[in-house]
């Protein structure tokens, strides 16, 4: 009887005449039988309220993308001292359904998993498996495609922070991954108030405490020495604000194009950090400088997801940022000095003041040559159903497309009705060349939406093969110029709040049947040009040998 | 004492607060519950004569019930407010002046949604009267609608009846709105004529400022946002434009000073934000009233301080006397400098307090530091009169 009424109330949303939604669910055919767990219903404690994590990769090196979904816990099992949810694995069947990994994949589970980060620790040519928890991290090494072992000890990664999102990168061009792991705060159950203490206020009602009377925790950076292991060197390398901030997501960015890679760091309810790496196996944090750090009145705000691309065509990546409902949406717009928040202009941060971001993608998703943004939303208070909010508690995402002039219309993402929605990862699933989605549901089914729009366009998609140790070249630039149109993508794993993506840099063509010309400017700063590449293909191109 | 004082505001913000009272149903209303009145049954409230007639027929109960409304939104205390005006609307449907407080309650509660059903309903029923619904504009803006925002703002402002002069809040409002749709000329240009109609506008002048910066107009920014910190020197906003500006300039020096002060300032308002947002919904909390004062005092911003002090003897509960509150006041406001509002919380002191030895003694002490010799003789036998400095 309920079904029914679901798919009913799902027609409504666009109408019959409407226009078909951009991408289709097909989650419970695409993954069956996948839930997660967060905490109970009622999130009386902010640990419930993230939700897992996505990871995509090619773990099983067969040329499609693969799916380690990060599962949580509950309150009843940390008391009792009981792991929470394993990671899974499931394998792609090259048609964007997913199959249950063998028993080689399997995951041990740790305390209370969130989201982690993949990259090829051990140059093997197999992307590895990081994982944050609120607990102990853990790292599992692929074993040439053929099942996992967890090797976080002999790593040396001992982190037991509260982990959220973590970025694979080769920061100090040594050839080896590093890694930085962003923590969101200290929480034991005893410290925090129960909810239904009345100690925590919004809008009237008592909610759930935290972050805010939290003490957040700092980051970690640590470096990879080239035998499997990594050294701490947070405070060495200055990876260390002067007030931490209670992070949640990252990414791996050239911001200033000189050559190295530098990190964007989202803070909820604290200022955003920009770590600008020196080139000296250093880093700033350069945010409030650069304009990054919170809104254009000075007011930090709650920054959950991130989503960077070059959507100005000036070479450098533009960041966007997902924020707390009633704070809009951010869009950085890179120029000379910095960024300016360029979200309302481009109608991003209007239309997002109802909802309250988490996982986004910035790909270009209907092909057309620029690139777009998918928004994933959901309240941290189940209260927000109360009247009076001006929000609610599952909401719906959005498409916001680029109309070509960086002004984008929001459009229903699905024509299922509203979820409370976490991470997101985008990646093309199906092999059809077109970007897809994954996304969380909180204490719910993965979500897998299939791009349903228009399929005559071109398209071009380039993975990398470096030479050394960073076999995928994670910092790597690659632009690709063609009739009527450019843009310069890195080369990145990192998908903002708790996601990995894959190494893969994706060129929506529109009617452009090749690429004039693709070049690549490795990690090590040399560069390769090919001319005349065809397209509707994923191109792996590998580094000649130094 | 005022250890004592501020003892109890310290427990009120931290863990061991007791639970918040339960939530007022009322806040669980919204407009579109209520009933809805007969066809033209307000259409009279347009002519002079009308009015009196369609005012004359209310019942009492309902008179009342409005004036109370007015007097609790007066005293933000809009919960109270709203009890009133919900049993005013649900005896009169659709009643325009209540329909009128009820959209601008809402909007003082931050519930955009319910202002906007409230005045659209009042547009409804009083189309004449939209000259009067700027905070329809300002709830369309807060929902992120800057079009329908931009456009009733418009409106409001063509409706202004002749002898009024524009509202500098709607050319505000019509401002923003332009500047979040990317119009940074007409923006500019609206700014430039609020600060014609109120040239003490700070944040017209702020968000001129900010306008300038994205601009890339920075000495120019730089100016208005100067301009702003004058006006408004307590308000962090100005600070942080300045701050930008300046590193923009390579100002290191200069841009440091200013960052300085901008967190101290940025991290008052960003308490002074929690706490206010709660005493929307509660608003005789007193330790949050105490709390709220320390704060404004804390950057000595008197004006705040002053209003601020004026909550805590609203909200002072049974187990703080009379004297404690009031004492606490002069105190704050002595510590503050504030010679003039210590002056007027000395006699208020006095008034409120006379027949405690305690008050005559700290009065005798205030004005003795004052060199007030008169009235610190006249206090001193005060208190020794009512026993005070016996054995």
């Amino acid at each position: 009887m309920l079904l029914p009424l679901c798919l009913w109330l799902g027609a409504q949303q666009n109408g019959p005449d409407a226009a078909p939604a951009p991408f289709r669910e097909t989650g419970h055919a695409a993954l069956p039988g996948l839930a997660t767990t967060c905490g109970g219903a009622e999130k009386d404690y902010i640990l419930e309220v993230n939700g897992g994590g996505l990871l995509l990769g090619d773990f099983d090196s067969d040329g499609d993308a693969d799916l380690v979904v990060i599962d949580g816990s509950t309150l009843e099992r940390a008391r009792a001292g009981e792991a929470g949810e394993p990671p899974r694995l499931r394998l792609n069947r090259g048609d964007g359904t997913f199959e249950a990994a063998g028993e080689v994949w399997t995951m041990a589970p740790g305390r209370w998993g969130m989201g982690g980060a993949v990259g090829d620790v051990d140059g093997d040519g197999h992307p590895d498996v990081f994982v944050t928890e609120w607990g102990p991290d853990r790292l599992f090494l692929n074993e040439s495609g053929s099942g996992f072992e967890e090797v976080t000890e002999t790593a040396g990664l001992r982190g037991k922070r509260w982990g959220t999102s973590a970025a694979f990168l080769d920061y100090d061009k040594d050839g080896f991954l590093d890694l930085a792991v962003v923590n969101y705060l200290a929480f034991r159950e005893e410290d925090v108030a129960h909810r239904e203490e009345g100690e925590c206020i919004w809008k009237g009602m008592p909610v759930m405490c935290g972050p805010e009377g939290l003490t957040p925790v700092h980051d970690q950076l640590y470096r990879g020495k080239g035998d499997g292991g990594f050294e701490d060197v947070s405070v060495a390398a200055g990876f260390r604000p002067r007030e931490a901030g209670y992070g949640l997501g990252v990414v791996t960015l050239d911001y200033d194009a000189d050559g190295d890679t530098d990190l964007y760091v989202t803070n909820d309810s604290t200022a955003n950090h920009l770590w600008q790496n020196e080139g000296d196996g250093t880093f700033a944090e350069v945010g409030m400088r650069r304009g990054v750090d919170r809104d254009p009145n000075g007011k930090e705000q709650a920054g959950m997801g991130i989503a960077a691309g070059d959507l100005n065509g000036d070479g450098i990546d533009d960041l966007f940022v997902t924020n707390f409902s009633q704070e809009a949406n951010a869009l950085y717009v890179s120029r000379r000095r910095g960024y300016r928040d360029g979200g309302d202009v481009a109608r991003l941060g209007g239309h997002s003041l109802r909802y309250l971001g988490w996982g986004t993608a910035m790909e270009d998703f209907d092909l057309d040559g620029d690139l777009d943004l998918a928004v994933f939303n959901g309240h941290v208070y189940p209260q927000a159903d109360t009247p009076g909010t001006d929000t609610a508690y599952a909401q719906p995402d959005f498409l916001y497309r680029n109309d070509g002039a960086g002004r984008f219309a929001a459009l229903p993402l699905t024509d299922v009705g509203p979820t409370v929605a976490r991470a997101c990862a985008a990646g093309d699933l199906d092999g059809d060349g077109r970007p897809d989605l994954v996304a969380i549901e909180l204490g719910g089914a993965v979500r897998v939406l299939r791009n349903a729009m228009e399929a005559e366009r071109h398209w071009l998609a380039v993975e990398l093969r470096g030479a050394g140790a960073n076999t995928f070249a994670l910092g790597a630039r690659v632009t690709a110029e063609w009739e009527g149109g450019a843009r310069t993508a890195e080369i990145r794993t990192a998908g903002g709040f708790q996601s990995a993506v894959l190494p893969r840099a994706h060129f929506g063509l529109g009617g452009a049947a090749k690429v004039e010309r693709l070049t690549v400017r490795w990690p090590s700063g040399e560069e390769q040009v090919l001319t005349d590449v065809a397209v509707d293909r994923v191109l792996v191109f590998e580094e000649e040998s130094r | 004492m005022i250890a004592a004082v501020l003892a109890l505001a310290a427990s009120a913000a931290s863990p061991q607060e007791p639970a918040l009272a339960e939530r007022p149903a009322i806040l669980d209303r919204t407009p579109d519950s209520l009933p809805r009145c007969e066809r033209d049954r307000w259409a009279e409230l347009a002519t002079p004569d009308g009015r009196e007639r369609v005012l004359g027929s209310l019942a009492p109960e309902v008179i009342e019930r409005m004036n109370r409304a007015e007097n609790s939104y007066r005293a933000a205390e809009y919960v109270t407010a709203l009890e009133d005006l919900y049993a005013a609307l649900d005896a009169e449907p659709d009643m325009p002046p209540a329909l009128l407080l009820l959209g601008t309650t809402y909007f003082r509660l931050r519930r955009y949604g319910d202002c906007r059903l409230s005045l659209e309903r009042f547009l409804g029923v009083s189309s004449g009267e939209l000259w009067r619904t700027q905070a329809l504009g300002h709830s369309y803006y807060s929902l992120g609608e800057y079009e329908r925002a931009r456009d009733h703002y418009e409106a409001v402002l063509a409706a202004i009846p002749e002898g009024l002069s524009e509202s500098a809040e709607a050319v505000r409002g019509l401002a923003l709105a332009h500047m979040r749709m990317g119009d940074n000329a007409r923006a500019l240009e609206l700014l430039a004529r609020v600060l014609e109609l109120r040239p003490d506008h700070a944040e017209a002048r702020t968000w001129r400022a900010r306008i300038l910066y994205d601009e890339d107009e920075l000495e120019e920014a730089l100016a208005e946002a100067r301009r702003a910190r004058e006006l408004d020197p307590f308000e962090p906003q100005p600070w942080y434009l300045v701050m930008r500006i300046l590193y923009d300039l390579d100002r290191e020096e200069e841009a440091r000073e200013a960052e300085a002060q901008w967190k101290v300032l940025d991290r008052v308002a960003q308490e002074v934000r929690s706490l206010e947002m709660r005493l929307r919904f509660q608003p005789r909390q007193y330790g949050l009233c105490v709390r709220l004062s320390e704060l404004y005092a804390s950057i000595g911003d008197v004006h705040a301080t002053r209003e601020a002090l004026a909550k805590v003897v609203l909200a002072r509960p049974a187990e703080v006397s009379e004297f404690e509150a009031r004492a606490y006041v002069l105190d704050t406001l002595v510590r503050l400098e504030d010679e003039e509002g210590a002056r007027v919380a000395a006699l208020a002191l006095e008034e409120t307090c006379a027949n405690v030895a305690d008050a005559w003694r700290k009065l005798e002490l205030f004005y003795a530091t004052r060199l007030d010799r008169v009235n610190q003789v006249r206090c001193g036998e005060m208190y020794r009169r009512l026993g005070g400095g016996d054995g």
